[in-house]
């Protein structure tokens, strides 16, 4: 096979550009949110939280709790709810048709009494069955209703009973802290433009639960969750970055506050497997359309922790999946792509986030087949390859050990040297393999999405015609 | 050769950095063990020259040594002790403690750039704060952190004084979100001479805003009001004017406040006659008892659900025309009875 001459070197450099912005890109948002992350630890470290908890006046905070199938972390998930000292709260649990005993396991726990719907729909959603009231916690409601198709579907459920100006999207398997929850309050409340506020979300593999917070000195002994707090914690600190530039384009779907108001104005969450993402996007995209003021938090802070997969199985479809819904997002809102009305999300935000994160399985997939191509082919040398991996290793586990010295020094939730250490170690461990079946998990959920291209576009419709209505309302 | 050479170089730089990570870690880890102990050794000597001069009998006043004397260091053990003390003998060692060693450098520190210093002179000032000092005060009342803030504004409640108030009352009215709720929480650890002002002010302001936040201060707490206001604006013409007074009798009822909840019920705006409903569990009067169960049948159900709450509080009386309602025509009162005594019966 001829391969033209000028083949490698172009090749290469579009190699070496590629992952040089990359990577000096993730730099600085590294550098710019770890200022934030200083900022805001002399801010919780001041703050007296006895304030928010004598509090007679703070404003009630509903927590909808989607559950298909969630019989192995329901009770926990709400005994934490209950244990949280918040004193102004709601609880909404969704059995969203669950088939295992999600729902009896509920009604053992709350004692759940049937009460008559007392609200009206303000969003569509699939066929309710039932709504119960726990009789010994009459905070806690329970809507009994048919599978919608996905957790968007249930939290809209949600969304519909919330009487209440805020509420939190929380996973049944999340486990709150609730020191860190208090914490949150006073951001939350003092910035009238505020619509979204989302929190670090870390994994609560191997980690003790206690009354109301979590113990974090131990670190997770089975390889894949540790190989995940290092993904989590590199991706939260990037996403202060993103956040202090004004441009977040997602809130962890496992823990987010919203304004029920404005939620339910821009039509709720939509259908896709990324359906937190997507609500973040079009929120933005709504506010800049109709120029209205508005800001959308992300704080460093601990709150929630959360069960990693533990296995291979269940941890290529979640990456998967997280590709599709990447790609979705991207294709529903692609209005946002050079628009300058989107300023920074236009020409940076959204540009970044095509280059970056959803084209960069199919780049790595590509370069490796042209290490393949060039190594049989005899014009790229074995011990060039070799020097390109190990600096290529160096850099990320230097990555890694900028950001485990930043969590050192700003909420130190790993206290034990022991679990520094394997922090440290997983760094080294995470290049040989694992980073290569994640290209390959992301690629197949890339494959997903073409394949779905049809019905996405249909989705996608629906999505525009939520903005499109929001649009005519506030005119 | 120049390529691997590059590679080489990169490497190690990336190993160098590495090795600096990892030793900034150590470091750090050391340096924080050592400097834990050392505040923690100072907090215990600070404390327990405090408590010595609490315990002693002679009016004597804790002599603080030279190192004992920092800022952040003092105000967090002054707070801690605040916390649990009250009063007499704490108040004058305070006084004392904050006036020599605290404020002359909280002045300064009032000044910084830096909003954590600012936010610790505001904290001394709430601990202790003399005339002289009421520009300062101000001035920080209007700070750009909301931490600095109400800190600040605590210092404006000790004071007691009218204008202060007043002006605490301007910042809990203006559209900020939830903020007023933690000026509103300031504003209720006041003394009762704090709440006579603010009665004061609700008869004099013209604002209604300001009248509106007055009224939810007045409605956290069991005290009788003389002001003619609160009878006449529970039928005022502004919404959110009605709604503060309806709540204001529901939560602190006064002797004529029956009668106005009980015309509340049938008010137009659901969240009034949901502070009506809730308001009239106070009371297990024949005529509120008619009332509520009309009620019973209103088209929101937390209006439905706060009469038959109030309804089964009223005793027998209540529970017999709640039973009564099991057998009703109207589903919906119904629903609610049934419900109610069900959460009850257990």
């Amino acid at each position: 096979m001829h391969i033209p001459p000028d083949f490698f070197r172009i090749t290469d450099a579009i190699f070496l550009w590629y992952f040089t912005v990359i990577n000096a890109v993730y730099l600085v948002l590294l550098v710019v949110g770890s200022v934030k992350v200083f900022r805001r630890k002399k801010e919780v470290y001041l703050e007296d939280f006895t304030h928010v908890l004598q509090s007679n006046f703070l404003p009630e905070i509903s927590f909808i709790v989607p559950a298909f199938n969630e019989e192995s972390h329901i009770v926990q998930n709400v005994r934490n709810l209950i244990n949280l000292s918040y004193l102004y709260k709601q609880v909404i649990v969704i059995n969203d048709g669950s088939k295992d005993n999600t729902l009896s396991l509920l009604k053992k726990e709350l004692d759940l009494s049937p009460i008559p719907k007392f609200y009206d729909d303000r969003i569509h959603t699939a066929t309710l069955k039932q709504v119960y009231i726990s009789k010994t916690h009459p905070e806690f409601l329970v809507i009994d209703k048919e599978n919608g198709g996905g957790k968007f579907d249930a939290l809209n459920a949600g969304i519909n009973a919330v009487q209440t100006p805020y509420y939190v999207a929380v996973d049944a398997d999340t486990f709150i802290d609730d020191k860190a929850f208090l914490s949150l309050v006073r951001p939350l409340l003092t910035d009238p433009k505020l619509i979204a506020v989302g929190a670090s979300v870390k994994i609560s593999n191997g980690c003790s639960f206690g009354y109301q917070h979590i113990s974090t000195s131990s670190f997770p002994k089975n390889v894949l969750p540790a190989l995940q707090t290092l993904e989590y914690m590199r991706s939260f600190l990037e996403r202060q970055g993103w956040d202090y530039i004004g441009g977040n384009f997602v809130l962890a779907g496992a823990f987010a506050i919203f304004k029920t108001e404005t939620i339910v104005k821009v039509g709720g969450y939509a259908n896709t497997v990324a359906e937190d993402m997507e609500i973040i996007i079009r929120l933005h995209r709504v506010m800049k359309e109709t120029k209205t003021p508005y800001r959308i938090m992300y704080l460093p802070d601990p709150v929630a922790w959360t069960k990693a997969p533990e296995t291979i199985k269940s941890l290529s479809r979640q990456r998967a999946k997280w590709q599709r819904g990447l790609l979705d997002c991207l294709w529903f809102h692609k209005k946002i792509f050079f628009r300058p009305a989107y300023g920074v999300f236009s020409y940076f935000v959204y540009p970044f986030w095509v280059w970056g994160e959803a084209l960069e399985p199919i780049m790595e997939s590509l370069g490796l087949i042209y290490i393949i191509i060039g190594l049989f082919s005899g014009k790229v040398f074995i011990y060039f390859i070799v020097f390109f991996l190990i600096t290529t290793c160096g850099f990320t586990m230097l990555f890694t050990a900028i950001c485990i010295l930043i969590e050192e020094f700003s909420f130190n939730r790993y206290p034990r040297l022991r679990s520094l250490f394997f922090l440290f170690i997983y760094t080294f461990v995470e290049n040989m393999g694992y980073r290569q079946l994640q290209i390959l998990w992301r690629t197949l959920g890339s494959w997903n999405f073409f394949k779905n291209l049809r019905k996405i576009q249909m989705i996608s419709m629906q999505v525009n015609k939520k903005v499109n209505q929001y649009k005519k309302g506030s005119v | 050769m120049t390529v691997i050479s590059t590679f080489l170089i990169v490497l190690l730089l990336e190993i160098l950095a590495l090795i600096l990570c990892f030793a900034t870690l150590v470091v750090e880890r050391v340096f924080s063990f050592f400097s834990n102990k050392r505040k923690k050794r100072q907090m215990d000597h600070l404390s327990s020259l405090i408590l010595t001069s609490l315990q002693s009998s002679k009016k004597s006043f804790p002599k603080i040594p030279a190192q004992l004397q920092k800022l952040p260091l003092l105000t967090f053990v002054i707070s801690s002790f605040d916390s649990r003390f009250q009063g007499g003998r704490w108040e004058e060692i305070k006084q004392e403690m904050v006036s020599k060693l605290a404020l002359p450098r909280a002045r300064r520190w009032a000044k910084s750039l830096f909003w954590r210093k600012r936010f610790i002179a505001a904290k001394c000032f709430a601990f202790y704060s003399q005339p002289q000092d009421k520009v300062t005060i101000l001035k920080l009342l209007r700070d750009r952190s909301f931490l600095v803030e109400s800190a600040a504004a605590l210092a404006i409640v000790k004071q007691e004084k009218l204008d202060y108030l007043e002006l605490l009352l301007k910042k809990m009215s203006s559209p900020s979100a939830y903020s007023r709720l933690y000026f509103k929480d300031i504003l209720l650890q006041g003394s009762n001479s704090v709440f006579f002002h603010i009665e004061k002010i609700l008869n004099s302001s013209k604002i209604p805003e300001i009248q509106i936040a007055c009224l939810e201060i007045l409605s956290a707490r069991s005290t009788p009001l003389h002001s003619p206001f609160i009878k006449k604006e529970a039928k005022s013409k502004n919404l959110k004017l009605r709604l503060a007074c309806i709540t204001l009798h529901a939560h602190n009822a006064q002797t004529y406040s029956e009668e106005v909840l009980q015309k509340a019920l049938s008010d137009e705006e659901v969240a009034i006659r949901r502070q009506a409903a809730f308001g009239l569990r106070l009371y297990a009067s024949k005529s509120t008892k008619e009332k509520l169960i009309k009620a019973l049948e209103d088209e929101d159900w937390f209006v439905r659900l706060n009469a038959a709450k109030a309804l089964q509080r009223m005793g027998d009386m209540g529970e017999k025309a709640l039973k009564a309602q099991l057998h009703a025509k109207s589903t919906k009162a119904q629903q609610v009875a049934s419900y109610v005594l069900y959460l009850t019966s257990g």
